[in-house]
């Protein structure tokens, strides 16, 4: 929870200084000038300490299930209440996992083969944390979701365009609506980074995404809107009201204290498929000091 | 919680029998301290009635008028509640932590520290407080026709005298976040913003 804190604007005592300066001192009457210390606090009752939870966008084509398909992204959030601080770490979707009774596999297949439940174990076994909760979110659902709030800022470290989405992101901070949200969620191809630096831009979706609640929790429905909205589209087991409460809390998080990651690897070929070796190392060091004080090292080194 | 805390406050003062009659439909007064019919002009500011007047500003669409009423009405409630044990009441007075009995365990804990800024702890040497303004704007979360979560937007203001540096003035202004669980109502959350003032016998 936020600490309480004071409010002074300095531009408010600057004018009173400039009028004390300004008028002869019997002009300074008490009763046409005050100056009133404004406190303010605010603190949302969601869950004791921290959360983790594990959101997945599912690339479940039209007609197709939400979970009968994979995990186009998979990023693991932690949130602290307390310290306002919040992590991402972001899993590369093609990472080579052992799966539980199906051998070895991209790690984006748990989705269909073992749905939230086992997404959820897996990021566990890589990162070292289970997830409190698993939302996942298609794509028509992330679109409108996005749109339900209008737009989201998002910050890219550079500018690209992809002709497959038809997208073109400058460098510095980007107003998106659904559609481009969800294309720069998807871009891949023209990133020199590839499926690391895609989950490098869904963690600045993210990130935009909750810039753009906290700009809007004052703002009269909005918050009601919202919770509606996120029922509508994502695959939860939470119920509205405990989503309400979600969107209530994470308007605590810090922006500031927003620390993120994407778990690096290498690439190679397994039965003629491409995939990720994860660097298992850093992602259990990664998960450690997210643990510690849900924070993460710059570099990402752990 | 919540109702225990309205029966006591009903009990204590006969001026909440008269909310029984308030509208049902539409705005809803919820008669705190004075008198019970709207204030008369022949009585001393200190006297005057003052309502917490209650509205739903948005997410009604879908909900018939019964589920609106009722839902203006347990929100009153609480909020009443809330505002009697926090800022009425009878002065000198240190029982300011009853306030919260309708928060959220965490919601409480977390109130219970912010205690002089929610409360009108600091003034608890006082002779009186009474209140001056007391709105809130209701923001409704409702799914089928029921309303299951809120944000009360509220402007509180209240003057306490018998002090010893004189009159001041009590504002609190922000929101407070609200679910209903088992049909009961409770605080989860709060953002506010507290300004008290040297007393000028009027707040607007």
């Amino acid at each position: 929870m936020r600490a309480s804190r004071l409010r002074r604007t300095g531009s408010l005592l600057t004018l009173l200084t400039a009028l004390a300066v300004g008028l002869p001192n019997d002009a300074l009457l008490p009763t046409t000038l005050s100056l009133v210390k404004v406190e303010t606090t605010k603190a949302v009752d969601f869950e004791e300490g921290t959360l983790w939870i594990l959101a997945l966008g599912s690339d479940a084509r039209p007609g197709e299930g939400l979970l009968d398909a994979r995990a186009d992204a998979i990023q693991l959030i932690g949130i602290d209440f307390e310290t306002g601080r919040a992590v991402a770490i972001g899993v590369p979707r093609d990472s080579w996992v052992a799966i539980p009774d199906h051998g070895s596999n991209r790690i984006n297949a748990g989705l269909n083969l073992g749905g939230p439940e086992l997404m959820g174990h897996l990021v566990e076994d890589l990162v070292g944390i289970a997830p409190d909760y698993v939302i996942t979110v298609g794509f028509r659902g992330f679109r409108r979701l996005v749109d339900s709030v209008g737009t989201v800022q998002v910050f890219s470290k550079q500018a690209f365009s992809d002709d497959e989405f038809g997208l073109d992101i400058q460098r510095g901070m980007n107003e998106l609506d659904g559609h481009q949200a969800l294309s720069l969620a998807r871009a891949r191809k023209s990133l020199s980074g590839g499926d690391f630096a895609r989950s490098a831009n869904q963690q600045e979706l993210l990130k935009g995404f909750l810039r753009r609640i906290i700009a809007g929790e004052d703002d009269t429905g909005f918050m009601e809107s919202g919770a509606l909205s996120a029922l509508a589209h994502l695959d939860t087991n939470l119920s509205l009201t405990e989503l309400y409460r979600l969107a209530q809390a994470v308007t605590q998080v810090d922006l500031h204290r927003v620390t993120m990651c994407v778990i690096t690897g290498t690439f190679g070929t397994e039965g003629g498929a491409a995939i990720v070796y994860a660097d298992t190392q850093q992602a259990q060091r990664l998960g450690r000091d997210a643990l510690d004080d849900m924070s993460l090292k710059p570099g990402c080194d752990g | 919680m919540m109702e225990g805390m309205g029966s006591r406050a009903r009990r204590g003062n006969p001026v909440w029998r008269a909310r029984a009659a308030a509208t049902m439909v539409g705005p809803v007064c919820v008669l705190l301290a004075g008198c019970s019919d709207g204030g008369s002009p022949d009585r001393p500011p200190d006297q005057s009635a003052v309502a917490l007047q209650i509205r739903i500003v948005s997410g009604a669409r879908g909900i018939d008028d019964r589920e609106r009423a009722e839902a203006e009405q347990e929100i009153g409630d609480v909020l009443s509640a809330y505002v009697v044990s926090g800022f009425l009441g009878d002065y000198p007075r240190e029982d300011f932590v009853q306030s919260f009995d309708s928060f959220t365990n965490g919601a409480a804990r977390s109130a219970a520290r912010d205690i002089d800024l929610l409360t009108a702890a600091r003034f608890g040497d006082a002779s009186t407080v009474t209140a001056r303004r007391l709105t809130a704007a209701i923001s409704c979360l409702a799914k089928d026709g029921n309303v299951v979560g809120a944000t009360a937007r509220v402007t509180l203001a209240f003057e306490a005298s018998g002090l010893a540096g004189g009159t001041r003035t009590i504002k609190l202004s922000g929101r407070f976040m609200l679910v209903k669980d088992h049909a009961t109502w409770n605080v989860f959350g709060y953002d506010v913003a507290r300004a008290d003032a040297p007393g000028t016998g009027q707040t607007s």
